[in-house]
């Protein structure tokens, strides 16, 4: 049962590449609203905005966002204990929008500022759905911009034990799917036409997996499977997509799993935690709990909404921040990779 | 009133404050490798430190909105935007050409602020002084060309023309020779930028006026060219053969 | 009025037998590159434009990962110079590209790399180096064409030329 001390609402905000997004979050575990840009109600009416799809376009979409979500939440700026924002790693002109914004409402408020790093913000996803996971725990986040495994051995204190070298897992899904045509995103599209296939029919590349190096590197793979694509054009032979799919999926999903487990031993951890876009897919969801299972480890994920770019995430961080006592003076700024 | 005028445009960090029409502070900062998104709030909580004003107290955000640096211009257009939002008070974008023709508005004859835009091409508009009075006015619309076409428009002046250029030294290097009609004047200074006490002068006025900005929608100001222009202007670039 | 009328630069071919052999281009590239320079990218999905970038900056001692910024679109190194590292892929369509500020990154105080330049053809610079990077029959084997365009490029090609085996 929470003191009274340790209430706090939290206003979170989330600039850091294409989508803007605005999130209030109570004790860093109840989502009063979370917010994305792109999906405000056209007919809502704030002084003749109508919110196109269109990304990167945080000037514009950062105060609908906002008074959005606070209507939402039922919740005034007064009753605001802190703004979180994410200020980095991101593109910088996206960051900036967000960061400026944030700070300047911290000032007026009177209230503390806590910069959240985006990555970090899906590590802390999971403590939205997943009762309080314990530390010290090892993080896999792969999604379209990011491929890394951190090492959390205390909340709000991380450490990056290895990342990606080349393309980010999620890149590659898109990639792979842009080349095939199949569309976009890449990601749903192959995990659903690789229910037909076989996930053996090929064997590509699982790269670096015979080290125990924790860096990963997908580019080969995306190579090998290119190239396996051109000969069978090249001799005319009919392109089993399912099949294609399917082994392409478990060649990512057998390198992930292999990097995370070998984290987890190296370090002795007993619990992993998934986030970002591409901890969506069921199959890596079920592969991961088996070899959990196989290995006396705790699996978590976050539900599907919550493993995309989203400020409740960053709202949960900037609790657990806030919460220790730990704020960012004004001087904070962005950094990009 | 009340205004804080925000000028994040150049490299120069600029605050402002006016009461009433008057300047109470001007606050410039240029600092080599940091940046304004650094140092803008903690030079904000200075500022009004010495000047005693509560930020409470303010009435109205003034900020510029460019043509200039664009992270410049996020910087000081999100932090306009935060302050207004949770001061409950109104917000109102400035032109930067606007701004810095006013800051020169005792010179006599027309005035022509230029900003640099792309490569090559520049922001400029051309103003005078209303008669009977010290308004300035804007005689045709914001535009950004070429230093060319610029100077064609120039020459259709006959009265004096100042040239307001804040570090374009390649203009005055360029241009303030033998052969420069005796009407045009070059003032390019390096040590003053266009300043955000007229940002919160021209600022006060609209929302005096009620001009007041719609403060969701408020966005840098940004003359894109059409694609066919861009292809136009760099033909050179048709090398890749599709 | 200048004259528009493109000069045709001379085209420089190396073969790369491997990634590793790409990426040692990119790295012999790299270290002669000053502030200000501006090497366009391209070439096909799986190409090695990205593993080119990753010699690059290893030839100008940046100790962080030059992984790809597909996602980001643009990602900055601080080395000697800043170095701006933009992947186009995602764009879809030039114009966006005057979202994002382009103008301070090409003409400001760094280096350029741009992976899919091709994208944004009519806003690239009058001077550059491009680099096609070919893909052939053979899974490894890759076919870098050089065209610099501009008197500094033609001498850095002259440069690179005199380290590395180049022909025309």
């Amino acid at each position: 049962m929470k003191t009274k001390m340790e209430e706090k609402i939290i206003l979170a905000i989330e600039t850091s590449c294409d989508e803007t997004s605005v999130a209030i979050v109570k004790n860093g575990e109840k989502i009063l609203s979370n917010i994305i840009a792109s999906q405000i109600e056209i007919h809502k009416e704030y002084g003749g905005i109508v919110p196109e799809i269109a990304s990167r376009q945080h000037m514009k979409y950062i105060l609908v966002t906002c008074k959005e979500a606070l209507e939402k939440a039922g919740v005034s700026l007064q009753e605001i204990d802190g703004i979180a924002v994410v200020n980095g790693p991101g593109l910088k002109g996206s960051l900036l929008v967000g960061l400026s914004f944030a700070k300047a409402i911290a000032f007026a408020l009177n209230k503390p500022l806590i910069g959240v790093n985006h990555i970090e913000g899906h590590i802390y996803a999971n403590f939205l759905d997943n009762k309080k996971i314990e530390t010290p725990f090892i993080s896999l986040i792969v999604s379209g911009g990011h491929t890394s495994l951190i090492l959390v051995e205390e909340i709000g204190q991380h450490k990056i034990l290895g990342s990606t070298r080349d393309d980010a897992a999620g890149e590659v899904f898109d990639k792979i799917a842009k080349y095939l045509d199949l569309g976009y995103p890449g990601g749903p599209i192959i995990e659903k036409i690789a229910l037909n296939g076989e996930k053996n029919a090929i064997i590509f590349p699982r790269p670096l997996t015979k080290t125990s190096n924790l860096d990963f590197s997908f580019s080969g793979l995306k190579t090998a499977v290119i190239y396996f694509v051109r000969e069978k054009i090249k001799i005319k032979e009919h392109l089993q997509i399912e099949n294609i799919c399917a082994s392409f999926q478990q060649a990512v999903i057998d390198t992930l799993i292999h990097k995370t487990l070998s984290a987890a031993n190296q370090y002795n951890i007993k619990n992993i935690v998934i986030g970002g876009g591409v901890a969506a897919n069921e199959s890596l969801r079920k592969a991961m709990l088996e070899a959990g299972k196989l290995n006396n480890i705790m699996v978590y994920f976050p539900s599907k909404v919550l493993c995309t770019d989203n400020a409740a995430m960053v709202g949960v961080v900037g609790y657990y921040k806030l919460t220790k006592g730990f704020s960012d003076s004004f001087y904070l700024d962005v950094f990009t990779g | 009133m009340k205004i804080l005028g925000i000028d994040t445009t150049t490299d120069v960090l600029n605050l402002a404050i006016t009461i009433n029409g008057v300047m109470s502070f001007d606050f410039m900062m240029k600092r080599e490798g940091i940046t304004h998104s650094a140092i803008m709030i903690p030079t904000l909580k200075n500022m009004l430190r010495l000047t005693e004003v509560k930020l409470n107290e303010l009435e109205g955000i003034a900020v510029s909105i460019g043509p200039g640096s664009f992270t410049g211009l996020r910087i000081g257009l999100a932090t306009a935007k935060g302050l207004a939002f949770s001061l409950s008070i109104p917000i109102a974008g400035v032109n930067a050409l606007d701004s810095y023709a006013l800051q020169w508005k005792e010179l006599p004859g027309i005035l022509c602020p230029i900003i640099r835009a792309r490569k090559g091409e520049y922001y400029f508009t051309f103003y005078k002084k209303r008669k009977n009075n010290d308004d300035l006015i804007r005689i045709e619309d914001y535009q950004c060309i070429d230093w060319f076409g610029i100077k064609e428009k120039l020459f259709k002046f006959n009265e004096s023309i100042f040239i307001l250029g804040y570090g374009l030294t390649e203009i005055k290097e360029n241009n303030e020779t033998e052969q420069t009609p005796k009407n045009i004047h070059f003032i390019i200074r390096e040590q003053e930028p266009p300043g955000a006490i007229n940002v919160a002068l021209i600022g006060e006025k609209k929302i005096l006026k009620k001009e007041i900005d719609n403060i969701f929608d408020l966005s840098p100001f940004y003359i894109r060219k059409s694609a066919a222009e861009v292809k136009r202007d760099n033909q050179q670039n048709n090398i890749f053969n599709e | 009025m200048e004259n528009k009328r493109t000069k045709i630069s001379r085209k420089h071919i190396c073969i790369a037998n491997n990634p590793g052999e790409t990426k040692y281009l990119g790295e012999k590239l790299g270290k002669l590159l000053k502030k200000g320079d501006f090497i366009a990218l391209n070439g096909d999905l799986g190409a090695g434009k990205t593993t080119f970038i990753q010699g690059i900056t290893d030839g100008l001692k940046i100790r962080e990962f030059a992984s790809s910024p597909s996602f980001s679109i643009i990602k900055e190194y601080s080395g000697r110079v800043p170095i701006y590292h933009f992947d186009l892929y995602r764009l879809d369509c030039p114009e966006e590209i005057e979202n994002l500020g382009y103008e301070e990154y090409f003409y400001g105080d760094g280096i350029t790399l741009i992976e899919w330049a091709k994208k944004i053809k009519y806003y690239l610079p009058k001077n550059m180096l491009l680099v096609e990077i070919r893909m052939g029959a053979e899974y490894l084997i890759r076919k870098l064409i050089f065209q610099p365009i501009g008197e500094r490029y033609e001498k850095l090609m002259e440069e690179l030329k005199n380290i590395e085996n180049i022909g025309n």
